[in-house]
C-alpha cells in the first residue's frame, strides 16, 4: 500500500511466467479505484504528503525512461496527491525505483532464471525489514525464506503482523523490535539480584 | 476548521505557542490547524512525565493494565470518529482507516494481557539469582505519517504496561489522531503519564538528547533513525528503531502466475493482509 514500509516494493518472477504475471498485475492496476478515501469503493487514496508525492513522481519519470510502464505511471490530473497503481517491467536491478524505498503504489517487476541469483539480488540492499516468498512446495519456500536477510519473511501471505509476534528490522531497517513479549522487554531494564547468605561470623 | 486540537501536557489540554495547517492529501487544502510546541512546552511535557513516573511505576501491574484496557475501550467507542479523522489527515480509504483503529484497539488489549515475571537464573547452594525487569522512565515516542495511530499504540501499550511514562510526538503531517487520543488519555490516565506535543520537525533533537528522556522509540526513515541513534549515544539512551524497507517478493516457479499475481498486487498496493488477521482476532474475542 502507498505508505507502508513493509509493503512489497519489488517483485521477482521466473522468466517463463514473466509476461503473464506482469500482464495480470497491470490488469489489476487498471481496475483500481483511485480517489478520495471518503468515497465509497475507493481502493487507493492519495500519497500522504507533497514531499513523498514529488519523490514518487521523480521515480516514475525515471521508470518511464528506462523501463516499460504497463499501467499507471503518471499522477492524476486533479488536486491532491494522487498516483494510480503503477506496474513497471524491464527495469535494471540498479534502477532507482528498484533500489530506493518509495511510498507510492508503484511496483517494479523483475525477472530471474536462477534461485541463487534472485536470493542474492533480494538481499543486495541496506534494508532488511520484511519480504515474501510465494510457492506451492512449502519446504522449498521455507528454504528460500531462511536465506533472506530480513527481520520477517512471510510465505504465501503478506503483512501478517500480530501484536503477539515480535516485528524487527535487520540491517539498516531497525534496531530492537516492537510487539510480542520482546516488544515489552524493550521498555525495561534487566535487573539482576544475586544473593548468598552471610556466613557465620 | 470546525474543531480545536490541543496538546496534552501534565493532564491538561494546552494550546500551542503558534499553529500550523494540516493538509488533506486528497484535496491539497488545509482542513485543520495543529498546535505547535516550543522548547518551553517540551520541557514542561518531559517534566510532567518525570513527575508522574514514581507513582505510575509503583502501581500494581493489574491497575496499569486495567487502565490500558480502558484506553482501548474508549478508542473502540470512538472508532468512527478516529477513522474519519485518520482518512482526512492521512488519505487512506475510510475502511482501511477503520481497520487501523480497530487493530490499534486490539494491540492495546494484547499488551494489557501480557506480563513479565521475574526469572530465577540460579537457586542452588544458598545462592539465589533473580532477574527482574524494571521500567526505564520517560519514553519519547516519535511516530510517522503512514500508520500514525497503530504505530503509536505499538509503543504506548508496552511502555505503559511496564511502568514507563511517555512524551509522544506525532508526524507534523498527521498529528490530529494522536491529539484526539490525547483527550482519551486525559480522561483515563493519571496526569503526566502520557504527554503529547507537536512540532514541525524542529523539536526532535531536543527530545532525543534530553537528559530526562531514558528511551527513544522511533518509527520512520533510516536517515532519521541514524540521527536518533547518534543523539541517543550521548547519554546511552535505549532506542528502538523501526526504519525503512525495500521488501522483495520472490515468486517461485511452481505457482499459478495469475493466482499469485493477485496476492502480490494486494501486497504491494493494499494493506488488507494486515487487517484480515487482526479483524479475525477481534471477532474471535467478541464471540467469547
Amino acid at each position: 500500500m502507498p505508505g507502508i514500509c513493509v509493503a512489497i516494493k519489488r517483485a521477482y518472477v521466473p522468466e517463463p511466467m514473466y509476461d503473464e504475471f506482469c500482464d495480470e498485475l497491470a490488469k489489476l492496476a487498471r481496475d483500481a479505484v483511485v480517489d478520495d478515501g471518503f468515497k465509497q469503493g475507493t481502493t487507493i487514496g492519495p500519497i500522504q504528503n507533497r514531499m513523498q508525492f514529488e519523490k514518487v513522481r521523480a521515480l516514475l519519470d525515471d521508470a518511464r525512461a528506462h523501463g516499460t510502464v504497463l499501467a499507471g505511471g503518471e499522477p492524476l490530473d486533479r488536486p491532491g496527491y494522487f498516483i494510480p497503481p503503477t506496474i513497471v517491467r524491464d527495469l535494471d536491478e540498479d534502477a532507482p525505483l528498484v533500489r530506493e524505498e518509495q511510498f507510492g503504489p508503484v511496483l517494479p517487476v523483475l525477472k530471474y532464471a536462477d534461485i541463487d541469483d534472485v536470493i542474492a539480488r533480494a538481499n543486495d540492499s541496506e534494508y532488511g525489514l520484511g519480504g515474501t516468498i510465494w510457492g506451492k512446495d512449502l519446504d522449498r519456500a521455507m528454504d528460500v525464506a531462511r536465506r533472506i536477510d530480513s527481520g520477517t519473511v512471510w510465505i504465501n501471505q503478506f503483512l501478517a503482523i500480530d501484536a503477539n509476534i515480535p516485528f524487527r528490522g535487520a540491517k539498516q531497517s531497525g534496531l530492537g523490535g516492537e510487539l510480542g513479549e520482546a516488544g515489552l522487554h524493550e521498555y525495561t531494564q534487566a535487573h539482576v539480584i544475586n544473593a548468598v547468605a552471610l556466613e557465620e561470623a | 476548521m470546525d474543531r480545536d486540537y490541543r496538546m496534552l501536557i501534565g493532564g491538561e489540554l494546552v494550546e500551542g505557542v503558534t499553529q500550523f495547517d494540516v493538509i488533506n492529501p486528497a484535496t491539497d487544502a488545509p482542513f485543520a490547524r495543529c498546535p505547535k510546541a516550543d522548547e518551553a512546552l517540551l520541557e514542561r511535557a518531559v517534566a510532567a512525565a518525570k513527575r508522574a513516573f514514581p507513582a505510575w511505576s509503583a502501581l500494581p501491574i493489574e491497575e496499569r493494565t486495567a487502565l490500558v484496557d480502558k484506553l482501548a475501550d474508549a478508542l473502540e467507542q470512538r472508532a468512527g470518529e478516529f477513522a474519519s479523522l485518520l482518512t482526512s489527515e492521512q488519505g487512506k480509504p475510510l475502511d482501511q482507516a477503520m481497520h487501523e483503529i480497530m487493530a490499534s484497539v486490539f494491540t492495546l488489549r494484547a499488551f494489557a494481557a501480557m506480563r513479565i515475571e521475574p526469572q530465577t537464573l540460579k537457586d542452588e547452594g544458598g545462592n539465589k539469582v533473580i532477574e527482574h525487569r524494571t521500567p526505564l522512565g520517560v519514553v519519547a515516542a516519535i511516530t510517522p505519517w503512514n500508520f500514525p495511530v497503530i504505530l503509536l499504540m505499538n509503543k504506548l501499550g508496552p511502555a505503559l504496561v511496564t511502568g514507563n511514562v511517555m512524551v509522544a510526538k506525532p508526524a507534523p503531517t498527521t498529528p490530529l489522531t494522536t491529539l484526539l487520543f490525547g483527550e482519551i488519555c486525559r480522561d483515563v490516565l493519571p496526569a503526566g503519564v502520557v504527554n503529547i506535543i507537536c512540532d514541525q520537525n524542529n523539536l526532535g533533537s531536543k527530545l532525543t538528547t534530553h537528559p530526562d528522556v531514558a528511551k527513544v522509540a522511533f518509527t520512520g526513515s533510516t536517515a532519521t533513525g541514524r540521527k536518533v541513534m547518534a543523539a541517543a549515544a550521548e547519554s546511552v539512551k535505549r532506542v528502538t528503531l523501526e526504519l525503512g524497507g525495500n521488501d522483495a517478493a520472490i515468486v517461485l516457479d511452481d505457482v499459478d502466475p495469475r493466482q499469485v499475481a493477485h496476492k502480490v498486487y494486494a501486497g504491494a498496493m493494499t494493506n488488507a493482509g494486515h487487517l484480515r488477521r487482526d479483524q479475525a482476532r477481534l471477532r474471535a474475542r467478541t464471540d467469547v
